[in-house]
């Protein structure tokens, strides 16, 4: 499966869940995982630029959290190796769309995690790829 | 169409709200020439002016006149708190943002960040005129006038104000886009500072208030501020605060897996940028970093909604945000400085990892997936929230093994 098809079926699975933070939270899992794998699967006593991506997305999540969202983990496939810069760069800017909509119905604490989870995609999206999207 | 809003907390409200939206804009999109980059910086700063201004408003200018004249702590027993101190710096800081655009650009259409906190600064002068409506001419509160305006403490007046500035105050991304469009790295720097001290004055007031959902509830005023001039002193004290912490949290015997995480994000980027930079001693580096990477891989399925320790958070942020190559990039003797203190940091850090060493064992937390149930049910425990015994470590956490005595090389302290 090429990266297009990838990110359009997580895309498609992401997307059926109901609220904009749901999304926000869900991506940020997905992302926060095949960093954390990518770190984990490196060739011993080294380290990936994910170290840069995990922690943003970590926290992405607390704040959520702590704003009220409850979700179920989203299903996270497999990723090459090769792949994952490119996987991670475009989940990121997938992250940004999401929480970046602008919804009025959103109750202000969900704005603020919303608002936080963009800056801190662009801030790893920049860590990763060396750009903003 | 949006019904007019009409009191304080709307129109505050609806300020954060666009003054996310444009901080989204920045990170979605490019500026599309200088002019739009320039007139997004200048109206940032306007509207943190006007915050400023605001803040005098709801403090009644009449009270925060008394401050600034130093009256005798007699007559005006609040002169000398530490939140009074920490609020007339905040107002200067904010004021002061405003000082190098006096006079406003014309905000291009193109520039959607710009236009996003242009609304944001109509919205913030219609809550001061709101305000100021129940002030008379001295800025003393009329009779009338609401008691939650005429009696709330400071720190409840200015808890809106505080919030919006927490989404503005942050220079990144403005300053990547504003390099981008092709301003100048002086322009960017005098502008939008690396040295920036705003967000740190604003996480002060917030502690020194007692928001109850401060940033930092429990950070003293009366130790040194953080400084922010130097990289390599800003990481050298930041760290000193999170071991501070971490051993405060070791006396109660307490903390969150949020707040391990945390640590241990900081020791895994140790190790990174120490590895990365060629520092870090070839012999027992890889296994460094190897434990680092089995604590996180420990502490990842755990999750736990207790608040993590807000002070070590936000020096966590900061310091990762400060290791990042590109942050000192175009400075290399100070990059050079703060590689350095990292590396002298080391002994630190491994305190700090045998204090969340200890902690780690007595934590509790884990998390539970929510499982979906049907709505109709009210569930009194709401989904996430179960807590069990965390199993025991598998992974200690790093230590760095003593340095040789006869090891010309290698040098941790």
């Amino acid at each position: 499966m090429d990266l297009t098809t990838w990110i359009a079926t997580v895309e498609a699975d992401i997307n059926r869940r109901p609220g904009l933070a749901d999304r926000t939270w869900a991506w940020a899992y997905l992302i926060r995982a095949i960093a954390l794998n990518d770190l984990l699967a490196a060739p011993p006593g080294t380290t990936t630029d994910a170290v840069w991506v995990e922690p943003q997305m970590a926290w992405t999540m607390d704040d959520l959290v702590d704003a009220g969202v409850r979700a179920t983990a989203p299903t996270v496939p497999e990723v090459d190796a090769g792949d994952v810069r490119a996987v991670l760069t475009a989940a990121l800017r997938r992250l940004i769309l999401v929480a970046s909509a602008d919804d009025p119905r959103l109750p202000m604490p969900l704005v603020d995690a919303c608002g936080y989870a963009v800056r801190r995609a662009a801030l790893a999206h920049h860590a990763i790829s060396g750009t903003l999207p | 169409m949006t019904p007019p809003r009409v009191t304080y907390g709307e129109l505050m409200d609806d300020a954060r709200r666009a003054a996310h939206q444009g901080m989204n804009a920045l990170a979605r999109e490019r500026f599309p020439d200088t002019s739009g980059a320039r007139a997004t910086v200048a109206i940032r700063a306007e509207l943190l002016a006007e915050i400023g201004q605001h803040t005098v408003t709801v403090l009644g200018s009449t009270r925060v006149a008394t401050w600034r004249e130093g009256v005798p702590p007699r007559r005006c027993p609040e002169f000398r708190q530490p939140a009074v101190i920490a609020t007339l710096a905040w107002i200067d800081t904010l004021i002061d943002h405003g000082r190098p655009h006096p006079v406003s650009l014309p905000t291009p259409e193109s520039a959607v960040a710009a236009g996003h906190w242009a609304r944001s600064l109509r919205l913030v002068r219609a809550a001061t005129d709101l305000v100021a409506t129940h002030q008379d001419a001295r800025g003393a509160v009329r009779s009338g006038t609401p008691r939650d305006l005429a009696l709330a403490d400071v720190g409840g007046l200015l808890a809106s104000a505080t919030r919006l500035v927490n989404v503005i105050a942050p220079i990144e991304p403005l300053a990547v886009r504003a390099r981008q469009a092709g301003m100048t790295p002086a322009e960017v720097e005098q502008a939008l500072p690396l040295a920036d001290r705003l967000l740190q004055d604003t996480y002060a007031l917030e502690g020194a208030l007692r928001f109850p959902m401060s940033a930092v509830t429990g950070l003293p005023l009366h130790r040194a501020p953080i400084g922010t001039g130097d990289p390599a002193v800003e990481w050298r004290e930041r760290l000193d605060r999170v071991h501070a912490r971490m051993h405060r949290h070791a006396q109660r015997s307490r903390a969150s897996v949020r707040t391990l995480h945390d640590v241990a994000t900081l020791g895994l980027v140790t190790s990174h940028v120490l590895t990365s930079s060629g520092l870090r001693d070839p012999a027992t580096g890889p296994d460094l970093t190897g434990q680092w990477r089995a604590v996180l891989a420990h502490l990842a399925p755990l999750r736990s909604i207790e608040r993590h320790d807000r002070v070590i958070r936000h020096d966590t942020e900061r310091m990762l945000d400060l290791a990042r190559s590109a942050r000192t990039a175009g400075d290399p003797p100070a990059r050079g400085r703060l590689i350095r203190a990292i590396d002298a940091g080391v002994p630190t850090m491994d305190a700090c990892s045998g204090l969340a060493d200890r902690l780690l064992a007595q934590t509790t937390d884990a998390w539970i997936p929510a499982k979906p149930h049907a709505p109709y049910l009210r569930d009194l425990h709401p989904p996430g929230t179960a807590a069990r015994r965390a199993p025991p470590p598998e992974a200690q956490w790093p230590r760095m093994p003593p340095p040789p005595p006869a090891s010309p090389g290698l040098d941790c302290g």
